[in-house]
């Protein structure tokens, strides 16, 4: 999945339904449009829920960077 | 001298008519002052040292004391104000001057007045407040956009306090599995350091922003009484300059703290703070869930109508069909048959013309390889022969090469025997024995061949050597010859 945040993917999920309820679909465009719905809706899920590597490596590396920091006071 | 003796008294004396002085003109009065330190004893009374400051110089200071009898003062006025008798607050008090001779001056507190302190402190947090509006920085970190899902999140707390644990623990355990990240900028909360503290640790967050959704400043848990350092004016500026949203949940049951008013959103409690992220996710979550079942629902029906639109078509052209009766069905069926024949046929031929083309190339195939593979062997025995041909040809000729080399070497073999026999005969009568033979003969003059009479002296010894045998004599006459040679 691209970079993606929250508020991007909820939009574009809102904008799929929008549009599918809005007027006569095609069903090869429903088929595409449910199919990024539902990659959006599962990143959404799992982003919420799951731990990401990438964020956690960050996080110790501050972590780290703290521990060579000198107190100011 | 001693006549004259002044009268004195002694010092005991002489403070206890102070003392009776002092009581007697002294009387209760309200008094303002700064509280400069508070210590309580063992049997629970306040010792506490006043002073009065004018543009920070202390112009008046002296000690007081609140004994455990009047200590109910020091409870309601914790209870009014929310805060302890501490160190730098301002207190209006109902007392009265006291000497003793041996502990001195002393003001006697009786009532400390809880509405005074609330006064000066909401009048100093209204001035903070007011500045804070001036310079625009009151509403500077509420204007940020909360992000939809805050998971990443920056906690400055104590790593000790209460409501840490209580932050973390609630946050961590969702029953929705929602995962947060947290990272504790670690600051005191509490005590002389905190302000300074807690701002370098705002500032050291500020410079990981991008790491973060949001900051929470978090308490909870300790004494109320320092909630103080939570109205302090440079401690307000850094919240409200912080790039992202900041939280609060100092745990004060209260008024709000100017901390309070310059943060995103301010919480009374920790828990809240962690309660207000998860619900904020849980939000999120629901709406996309919600999102999720109307699009199935919208899809269902979508596919629904779809295939009822399908079913009715199919209808239609059964009752079409119907309605055209046999004739067409039989037409049909006949075209269908034919066209099924025709194809049939078709595909028969097809495959025959296939077949044969397919046989023909075999054939074809096999006849050029047969053919081939004849003058192919033809080829190859037409080289043999002529080979062998060449060879005996050669071999031949070789052979009638050699006799003639042998006929050639065995005639000049023959040739050169009968020249040598020749050359043999010529030698033999050439020999000196054959012409001695002959008769003539060899004169020899001391071992050399005498060939002319001028050679040789009267009277020398000379040899003659004949066919057979020698004479050996004396020259005695010689004649001598200068013609041409002249043997008879």
């Amino acid at each position: 999945m691209e970079n993606l945040s929250y508020s991007k993917a909820i939009k574009e999920i809102e904008d799929i339904l929008k549009y599918i309820e809005s007027q006569e679909v095609d069903v090869d465009v429903l088929v595409e449009k449910v199919k990024r719905a539902t990659e959006l809706i599962r990143f959404c899920k799992t982003k919420l829920r799951v731990a990401e590597e990438e964020l956690h490596k960050t996080l110790i590396e501050l972590e780290e960077q703290n521990l060579t920091e000198e107190e100011p006071f | 001298m001693l006549k004259t003796a002044v009268s004195y008294q002694t010092l005991s004396q002489y403070l206890s008519e102070i003392k009776e002085f002092i009581q007697e003109i002294s009387y209760y009065q309200w008094i303002v002052a700064e509280i400069a330190k508070v210590d309580c004893d063992k049997n629970g009374n306040y010792w506490i040292e006043l002073v009065e400051k004018k543009d920070n110089e202390i112009i008046a200071q002296c000690d007081a004391v609140i004994w455990r009898s009047n200590v109910d003062t020091i409870t309601n006025f914790y209870e009014k104000t929310g805060i302890e008798i501490q160190r730098g607050i301002k207190i209006l008090f109902l007392a009265k001057a006291t000497f003793h001779e041996k502990y001195g001056f002393k003001l006697n507190i009786t009532q400390i007045d809880p509405s005074f302190t609330v006064g000066e402190m909401a009048l100093k947090k209204k001035e903070t407040i007011e500045r804070l509006t001036r310079e625009g920085l009151i509403d500077k970190n509420k204007l940020i956009e909360i992000p939809v899902i805050i998971q990443r999140i920056a906690i400055i707390s104590s790593k000790s306090a209460a409501g840490y644990e209580d932050f973390l623990k609630i946050l961590n355990d969702n029953k929705y599995g929602f995962k947060f990240y947290t990272k504790l900028f670690d600051a005191f909360v509490q005590g002389d350091t905190a302000v300074s503290s807690i701002i370098y640790a705002l500032k050291k967050c500020a410079l990981y922003f991008k790491e973060f959704d949001a900051v929470v400043l978090i308490r909870g848990g300790g004494s109320v009484a320092d909630l103080a350092i939570f109205n302090d004016y440079e401690l307000a500026k850094t919240m409200a300059l912080m790039p992202i949203p900041v939280f609060t949940g100092i745990g004060h049951t209260r008024d709000e703290t100017v901390v309070d008013y310059v943060a995103s959103i301010s919480f009374k409690t920790p828990s809240e703070v962690a309660k207000f992220i998860i619900d904020k996710a849980l939000d999120f979550d629901s709406k996309v869930e919600n999102l999720k079942q109307r699009i199935i629902h919208k899809v269902e029906s979508i596919l629904n109508s779809e295939i009822s639109r399908n079913q009715s078509l199919e209808q239609r052209f059964k009752l079409v069909v119907k309605n055209s009766g046999e004739k067409l069905s039989q037409r049909m069926n006949l075209i269908i048959s034919e066209i099924h024949n025709g194809v049939l046929k078709k595909v028969h031929a097809e495959k025959e013309l296939l077949f044969s083309l397919k046989q023909n190339l075999i054939k074809k195939t096999h006849f050029i390889l047969k053919t081939n593979e004849v003058k192919m062997a033809n080829f190859n025995n037409r080289i043999k022969i002529k080979v062998r041909e060449n060879i005996t040809k050669e071999s031949f000729m070789m052979k009638s090469f050699k006799e003639r080399i042998f006929t050639a070497l065995r005639n000049i073999f023959k040739l050169k025997n009968i020249q040598i026999e020749r050359l043999l005969e010529k030698l033999n009568l050439l020999s000196p024995e054959n012409i001695l033979k002959r008769g003539y003969s060899i004169t020899y003059l001391n071992g050399k061949v005498l060939k002319n009479s001028k050679e040789v002296q009267i009277g020398s010894k000379i040899q003659i050597q004949l066919y057979r045998g020698k004479i050996y004599g004396q020259v005695t006459k010689k004649e001598e010859d200068y013609g041409e040679l002249k043997l008879f």
